[in-house]
């Protein structure tokens, strides 16, 4: 990003005008070289000061010209600190130029344009990028507990599908988009594109969080945004990097399963657990027992597999572990005329199914397989002087082959099966001896068998995505000095096609068998199924992207004061298609058109004062409300740049600034694509079906309403408030902390409303902007950095998010009993029934109030009648716990290097956060399902009557009571993990392979976590039966030439 | 370098213009092309035809077997309980106790659980009148005509709510999405307000109503129909439920402190005169049905092919028979004043539910499938028993029935034997059945489907055995759960020439509304209360007795040797003679859903309906263990039931909605 701060020095230069031409010329003459490796710079350039004259160094870093005494040389190099120095009587001149030392720091990239660091008022929190390398190839992983003021979580590891959610300080509207908007490159992107991003391409990542940070984006901006930035080349010789990385990823933890033997026994068990308490006839006998003592007596002495099967589906299904890998090079460089960034980078992902070689009818293997291909190629061109164009273009190319079954769904299907019932596949009887297929084990009546669904086709997936980007920028100085004129083009086109082939698998169950001679023969239960691959099942979709934007800077300097404009248009359309078909609402396109503008201003570094605005229009609303205004306000005070602030407290504390944002933002993503026509009324043919006649002939089918117009529907709108504060203490700011005060009211947030009452008769639900939500928060970051010798370092790093919400208003029911009510309430909060206890005996159950949920009995869940209205219903839950996204994210850690090695970790956690368990998906015994360990150790029983028991009564079947979302099921989601480990080698210089430098690290991800939770992993929350979060063990070599 | 200059210079230029735009493109102005709007409805007739079919799809899906309101009482009895399934069959969840205030099971108010949303479709209605006057092609006149239509099944639909919510809130003219709160959040009105406001709207319809419908109307609403359906109106309004409902509601009050049912006492003025207004309703539409053609349906058709012989043989017996048996299904006859139609090829009507299955007899093998014959809607034993004897008396009032031995197995007459004649095309000859299927009025064996009857289905006459394995019966080959589950089948609602499955061909006919017979025993029901036991009454039941081929009311309960001592001359007292008349009704009516609204209206419905329902064994084999009495469902009414609750949702919404009471 330094670069065009240069170039603009450059231009400065160039359009100096000849003045002083008076003073007698000598030659002089010099070397330039680099400062810490003594090497000579090429290309480096020396100009008179003031004056258009001026040469670059030869390749051996020499250089000669004629100037007079009085004249000042400037010589610099992109990369490298300028140096000034006078001619006076001096005709040859080595001069040294070192690096610009941490430059990233002092200049901040901002929404259309870069600000030095000092001068930014905004909320911007720039993250080094060395912070997100992880070992998995998904970038959004390492989001949680790296960044001040982003929320971040992840539920399930299903490679291709895994990017966790994130969430620019909390989350802060109820509306269809709470997620920020992603920039790459000032172009919008997809979750996706951020995801896959390959670290070693960013220059710059940043989450603008305020207003003066994202009112320029008025139409999207106001969940926060992120902003990065990808490298483009320096000039000078041909730089090479390479890095390559393989992983092993295993879940950081399954949830425990009963074996066939307790399984069984539980089983019979949980068939007669009720019938006690239950009507039934005279005549009706209990149920006898499903699984006879001969097979439990049998499994247990571990007979015969194929009849007494006992699978651990785990397994047999999935891998203990799998291995991922990556690469990616890049080569950069320039010249005069143009600079190159070009990368390439592989993902090799793979999934824990295990299905190699296991189904002898087919050759594809069904796990779960990704490619993918990166490639970037960043070049600008020099068109002159003053005008240079800077092309990007970006592809990626993904191709994903995977289960025919979601792999997500396999997992589940552990839990759905049970260890007994069948093997996965039988091995032939006497009569299937010469059988071509598979025959996959099930009974009768069927059920799923997981192996069958695993293997029983692929899917195949394409997914390209290919962005270009041309920016031409035209310095106007001849107009007045300063005048920058830039104008951009964005296109990016996305498509995706899929194609599935499966077979229906051919089941088979065990007809006889003859515990002599163990013989067996078996039966087919599904004689018209076809075990040949089916056609392909196609899926297809694609979008295309617009973006251009024209923009005009001015900056200038005088005395003490300095001052800088920018104004931009911009137009954007996105052209959407559905490869499935669907409504029209869905594919007409989107688009914007904005104009926004930047006044920021400072006086003698000490005052600052910014205005921006945005002025932003969207197709989705109508009249007057297809623009918004979006202004925004901001003062900033660097006390430390004061007079009286002597060299003493600088000593001390080298920065004390004070800033303060105050502005509104837009947002028009307030409904998905179909609805987002909300002025039109939407009429469907349909729904009101009648005929008359003799024969009923004269039929129609009337027509119904999809959606009532409603022309007034607006923005939502954010009023954001940052207060920060940017300490640096020490004499070099080696300790540093920011802290900023937010809060953010959502206005006009667009939603269902609830006030209807069904007397009114619509057909579907009225929506409007009468939402309205409260979020305040805090985030900071501590970061302590320490040379304690040329030779060892230590940087210590900690930050701390703390998000928090609650509706100011929200159109909901008129709920007589207050605590129904979710105004001051969180938006992620959730209500519960609160569960007492279990029901000791039948006189309690007749002396409670009648609970509306399906029967129950001695041993289901008794819930308090909060509104002692005699019934437990809905109207009985209570707000409980905290919301489900994470009010509190924290991470901190430590990187330390000596010599020649370097080690760090990262620990990261969640606070205040709640979910419950499903316990549907965890209820044993249904349709005959296994039954969580925890279940058999802890559920209640006539032998067992504990009314804390963590699983009500058994039975074979959904208990609808027992399964509400109640106090029962509610658990606490705060855990702290072992996030990132990291261990380095480093060898410096490798001349003899020419190569710069090499690197080799092990690395860690998700080592270990510390939670109260102890089923799975806390972070998937409710549901721990879907693919689990991987953990992961790296080894990784960095390569520089 | 100029070149670019000077190209640079026109860019900027441009580019400037396009910074600051904004005077807006209509580059944001996406409208898609070539949707309909609600104006495009009402441009012409037959476009309009769409939006007067939105009023009319509102009727309650009652040939529908899952929303039907006929399983309310104790009928029917579904496959429900066959497979302890927890969905469908919507009125028996009902009796069976499991109304609730979460989801309400044919909740009318919110459209929940099998039942239309009426205020969706009186918002419909409401749209249809702002509408209706855009239509070009339409005369004025015709413009009335529809209106007309619109605005009475406007009030009827308030009147089904009324009859299941008791006061309602009534909405006569659309709220829009900004309507004030006050207009949003309505009360509910007074019971008598409720009724006043749906007989002014049906008064007010009836004028432009035509007095005739033709072929491609019918179904749809004409001056009988309207009067007819006013005529119930009243009849509910004056019955003792809404007419002075003090022990039920009389502690049931509005926010004003008054309470929501009219609390006059019986034979007050007020009182008697909803019944006056009963009458005159009445008297109107039997004089308009009857000159507009409607009358006691007859059949006057040959037989089928297959009952050739035995028509010729029992021709009397055999007419009363098929007249009967085809009442319901034979299509607009004139006994049918209005009615129920449905989409051609809709599957899950009562008729598919009830028809049994073609026996492979009958298909030289081949397995029928359950599509349109599902084998599984049974009549309860307490259905069955309620039909008279062959005296038109009740079976415990017929001195001639050996009530004792009624469950002995008996033979029926041989073919040969003198005794046979008049069950000739009636039940099979010499078969071993249970006693009480002998001796019974014509309507017992023309509507039910029972072992040693015929059924007359599939374009065939099918020897009904209803034993496990047997035509009717229970055959585990095709399906393990549908079945009789009470072994007694209903073929009320079976046109004969209807087939399933393979042969699929379907006889549609309208599901009634309202028929002829309805207005006779409303108009002797009426006449009673306001009169006492006199011959104009009896008369009125005699006009369906006699249809029913059984003897005049008077005749057979003064008859000593007909009737028990202890019933006696029941006719002659008022009380008798009313449950004389609901007994009448709910043979006549029996499975259209009639007899729960008439205990209702009588207040009756915690000691009728709180007893489980029974049946035959219906999976069973053999006769012996076939005939065996279980218990089929368990019933629960409590005084609660009697209004339907509120959803919990709308009384969250709109907290001026007050609960019905034990809700």
């Amino acid at each position: 990003m330094n670069k065009q701060v240069k170039f603009i020095f450059y231009l400065i230069f160039l359009f100096t005008p000849f003045s002083l031409m008076a003073q007698t010329q000598t030659l002089v003459k010099g070397t330039v070289i680099e400062a810490d490796t003594k090497q000579p710079i090429p290309g480096a350039t020396i100009m008179i000061e003031k004056s258009t004259r001026g040469v670059t160094t030869d390749v051996d870093g020499t250089f000669e010209l004629r100037a007079a005494p009085n004249e000042k040389l400037v010589i610099s190099f992109i990369g490298l600190q300028s140096k000034t120095i006078e001619v006076g009587n001096q005709t040859f001149f080595e001069v040294e130029l070192s690096p610009t030392v941490s430059e990233l720091e002092e200049v901040t990239v901002v929404a259309f344009g870069k600000q030095k660091k000092e001068s930014v008022i905004a909320s911007i929190e720039t993250v080094e990028m060395a912070n997100l390398k992880i070992p998995s190839s998904n970038l959004t992983h390492a989001f949680a507990g790296k960044i001040p003021g982003m929320i971040s979580y992840q539920t399930t590891g299903e490679p291709g599908a895994d990017n966790a959610q994130f969430f620019v300080r909390g989350v802060t509207t109820f509306g269809y988009k709470s997620n920020p908007l992603i920039l790459i490159d000032g172009f919008e992107a997809t979750t996706d594109d951020l995801a896959r991003i390959q670290p070693d391409d960013v220059e710059s990542f940043s989450v603008l969080k305020d207003a003066s940070a994202t009112v320029l984006y008025g139409a999207r901006g106001a969940n926060g945004i992120i902003l990065v930035s990808t490298k483009g080349g320096n000039e000078g010789k041909v730089k090479i990097s390479a890095r390559i990385d393989v992983n092993i990823a295993k879940p950081t933890q399954l949830l425990e399963l009963l074996d066939g033997v307790e399984y069984m026994n539980l089983y019979n068990n949980a068939l007669v657990s009720r019938y006690d308490d239950m009507e039934h006839d005279a005549d009706d006998i209990p149920t006898p027992p499903w699984y006879s003592e001969e097979k439990i007596r049998a499994t247990e002495r571990g007979e015969n597999g194929m009849i007494y099967p006992n699978i651990n589906w785990y397994d047999m299904l999935f891998k203990n572990g799998t291995t991922n890998s990556k690469a990616n090079v890049s080569i950069s460089g320039g010249g005069k005329m143009a600079k190159y960034y070009v990368s390439g980078g592989i993902d090799y992902e793979t999934g824990l199914l295990k299905v190699d070689n296991q189904d002898n009818l087919n050759n594809y293997n069904s796990n779960i397989k990704i490619n993918r291909f990166n490639l970037r190629s960043n070049v600008s061109f020099n068109l002159g002087k003053t005008t240079s164009l800077d092309t990007r273009i970006y592809g990626r190319f993904e191709r994903y082959n995977g289960p025919y079954t979601g792999a997500g769904d396999i997992f589940g299907m552990v839990m759905d099966s049970n260890p007994v019932d069948f093997p996965a596949i039988w091995e032939p009887d006497e009569r299937n001896l010469s059988t071509r297929w598979t025959l996959f084990g099930n009974a009768d009546p069927m059920k799923t068998n997981p192996f069958a669904e695993m293997v029983r086709g692929y899917r195949e997936n394409n997914e390209n995505t290919f962005t270009i980007q041309g920016t031409l920028s035209q310095d106007l100085d001849f107009i007045t000095q300063n005048l920058k004129f830039q104008i951009k083009a964005s296109a990016n086109t996305w498509n995706y096609t899929s194609g599935a082939r499966r077979y229906s698998p051919v089941y088979y169950a065990l007809e006889q068998y003859d515990p002599f001679s163990k013989d067996y023969t078996l039966y087919n239960l599904t004689p018209n199924n076809v075990p040949y691959l089916g056609n392909t099942e196609g899926g297809r979709d694609g979008n295309t992207h617009f973006y251009g934007e024209a923009r005009i800077n001015w900056d200038k300097t005088w005395g003490k004061h300095s001052l800088s404009l920018m104004t931009v248009g911009i137009a954007e359309e996105k052209i959407l298609t559905n490869g499935q078909g669907g409504t029209i609402y869905y594919t007409l396109p989107e688009r914007n058109l904005g104009n926004s503008g930047r006044f920021a201003y400072d006086f003698d570094k000490r005052y600052f004062l910014e205005y921006a605005y945005g002025y932003n229009g969207s197709e989705k609303f109508y009249g007057k409300n297809q623009f918004g205004f979006f202004p925004s306000y901001g003062v900033g005070w660097i006390v430390s740049n004061e007079p009286f602030w002597n060299e003493k407290l600088k000593n001390a504390v080298s920065l004390l600034k004070f800033k303060f944002t105050y502005g509104k933002v837009g947002n028009d993503a307030i409904a998905n694509r179909e609805g987002r026509f909300f002025y039109l009324s939407q009429i469907a043919s349909g729904g009101g079906t009648y005929q008359w006649g003799r024969i009923f002939s004269q039929g129609y089918d009337g027509f119904s309403f999809a959606r009532y117009a409603n022309p007034d529907i607006t923005w939502e709108v954010a009023e954001k408030y940052n207060l920060g504060i940017e300490l640096g203490l020490f004499k070099n700011q080696d300790l540093t902390i920011q802290a900023d005060i937010f809060k953010d009211i959502r206005g006009n947030i667009y939603m269902r409303r609830e006030n209807f009452p069904e007397t009114t008769g619509f057909q579907t639900a009225i929506h409007g902007n009468v939402g309205k939500v409260e979020s305040k928060g805090i985030d900071g970051s501590v970061d302590y950095k320490k040379s304690f010798s040329k030779d060892s370092w230590m940087v210590l790093r900690a930050n701390f998010t703390y998000a928090t919400n609650k509706y100011l208003e929200k159109d909901e029911k008129n709920y007589r009993d207050e605590y129904l009510k979710s105004i001051g309430y969180p938006i992620n909060q959730t209500w519960g029934l609160v569960a007492e206890r279990l029901f000791v005996d039948q006189q309690e159950i007749d002396n409670s109030p009648r609970q509306e949920f399906g029967g129950y009995m001695r041993g289901d869940i008794k819930y308090t009648d909060i509104n002692k209205d005699g019934v437990v219903n809905d109207n009985d839950r209570i707000p409980m716990g905290y919301p489900t996204v994470p009010e509190i994210q924290y991470g901190f850690g430590l990187s330390a290097g000596y010599k020649m090695m370097d080690f760090s970790f990262f620990f990261q956690g969640n606070g205040r956060v709640s979910f419950y368990i499903n316990p549907r998906g965890i209820a044993p015994f249904v349709n005959r399902r296994n039954a969580p360990l925890i279940i058999a150790r802890d559920s209640w029983s006539e032998t067992n009557p504990n009314v804390h028991a963590f699983w009500p009564r058994l039975a074979t079947y959904q208990i609808d009571n027992n399964t509400q979302q109640s106090s029962w099921w509610l658990r606490d989601g705060s855990f702290m993990r072992l996030k990132t480990l990291e261990i380095g080698f480093n060898v410096p210089s490798l001349k003899f392979m020419f190569m710069e430098s090499a690197r080799v690290y092990v690395s860690g991800e998700n080592l270990f976590t510390v939670s109260a939770f102890k089923l799975w992993d806390p972070e998937m929350g409710g549901n721990g039966l879907s693919y689990p979060i991987n953990r992961r063990f790296n080894l990784g070599l960095q390569l520089n030439f | 370098m100029n070149i670019i200059k000077r190209y640079f210079k026109k860019c900027a230029t441009l580019s400037l213009g396009f910074i600051l735009f904004i005077s807006c493109s209509d580059f944001l102005d996406i409208v898609p092309d070539n949707t309909i709007s609600l104006e495009d409805y009402f441009a012409n007739k037959e476009m309009a035809y769409n939006a007067l079919s939105n009023v009319y799809a509102g009727l309650p899906n009652n040939q529908q077997i899952h929303n039907t309101e006929w399983l309310l009482g104790d009928d029917w009895l579904g496959q429900r309980d066959a497979t302890k399934a927890h969905s469908g069959l919507a009125g028996s969840q009902i009796m069976e106790g499991l109304q609730n205030t979460t989801n309400p099971i044919l909740g009318f108010w919110q459209g929940s659980s099998y039942a239309t949303d009426l205020y969706e479709v009186i918002r419909s209605a409401n749209t249809f009148l702002e509408y209706i006057h855009l239509v070009k092609d339409m005369s004025d006149a015709e413009k009335a005509q529809w209106i007309a239509q619109v605005n009475f099944l406007k009030a009827y639909y308030h009147f089904i709510l009324i009859q299941h919510y008791g006061p309602i809130t009534i909405v006569d003219e659309n709220l829009k999405p900004n309507s004030s709160s006050e207009e949003l959040f309505a009360n509910r009105a007074k019971i008598d307000d409720c009724f006043d406001y749906v007989i002014n709207l049906i008064d007010e319809s009836i004028p432009n109503l035509d007095n005739e419908n033709m072929e491609d109307q019918l179904g749809m609403v004409d001056q009988a129909a309207a009067k007819a359906i006013k005529a119930r109106i009243l009849l509910f309004r004056a019955s003792p439920f809404f007419n002075g409902n003090k022990d039920l509601f009389g502690d049931f009050y509005d926010h004003d402190g008054k309470t929501f049912f009219p609390m006059d006492e019986a034979g007050s003025p007020a009182w008697t005169k909803k019944w006056d207004d009963a009458l005159v309703a009445v008297n109107e539409a039997i004089k308009q049905c009857e000159s507009d053609g409607f009358g006691l349906y007859e059949y006057t058709d040959q037989s089928y092919k297959f009952d050739t012989d035995d028509w010729k043989a029992n021709p009397e017996a055999m007419k009363t028979m098929y007249t009967l048996r085809m009442l319901i299904v034979d299509p607009w006859n004139k006994e049918c004043i209005w009615g129920r139609t449905y989409s051609m090829g809709q599957g899950g009507t009562i008729q598919d539910a009830s028809n049994i299955r073609l026996p492979r007899t009958f298909t030289n093998g081949v397995q029928e499938t359950t599509g349109n014959s599902y084998n599984w809607a049974s009549a309860t034993y307490q259905a069955m028993a309620r039909y008279y004897t062959k005296n038109g008396l009740p079976i415990e009032a017929d001195r001639t029935f050996d009530r004792n031995n009624m469950h002995r197995i008996v033979s029926t007459p041989q073919e040969d034997s003198l005794d046979y004649g008049p069950y000739r095309g009636i039940l099979q000859p010499g078969f071993m059945t249970i006693s009480m299927y002998l001796n019974r009025e014509p309507r017992f064996y023309a509507n039910l489907g029972i072992s040693g009857g015929y059924w007359r289905g599939h374009q065939f006459r099918i020897n009904t055995e209803m034993y496990g394995g047997t035509p009717g019966g229970y055959d585990p080959s095709v399906s393990q759960t549908d079945f009789m589950w009470t072994g007694i089948g209903v073929q009320k609602f079976v046109h004969p020439e209807s087939k399933s499955g393979s042969w699929i061909r379907q006889i549609h006919f309208p599901y009634p509304i309202i028929r002829m017979a309805d207005l006779y025993l409303m108009k002797a029901e009426i006449l009673n209360e306001l009169q006492g036991p006199n011959q104009q009454v009896y008369d009125e039941i005699n006009k369906v007795r006699n249809r029913a081929g059984i003897p005049n009311v008077e005749v057979v309960w003064s008859d000593p040797n007909l009737c028990n001592s202890q019933y006696l001359n029941r006719h002659q007292t008022k009380d008798g003679l009313r449950d004389i008349i609901l007994e009448e009704r709910s043979i006549e009516f029996a499975f259209e859903g009639s007899r729960y609204w008439d205990v209702v209206r009588y207040k009756k419905a915690t000691s009728e309906f709180n007893t489980p329902v029974t049946g035959w064994t219906g999976n069973a084999y053999g006769r012996q263990n076939f005939f065996r009495l279980e218990v089929k469902q368990r019933r629960q009414f409590l005084n609660r039931n009697y209004l339907w609750p509120i959803s919990l949702n709308e009384l969250n919404t709109n907290a001026n909605i007050i609960q019905n009471p034990g809700w």
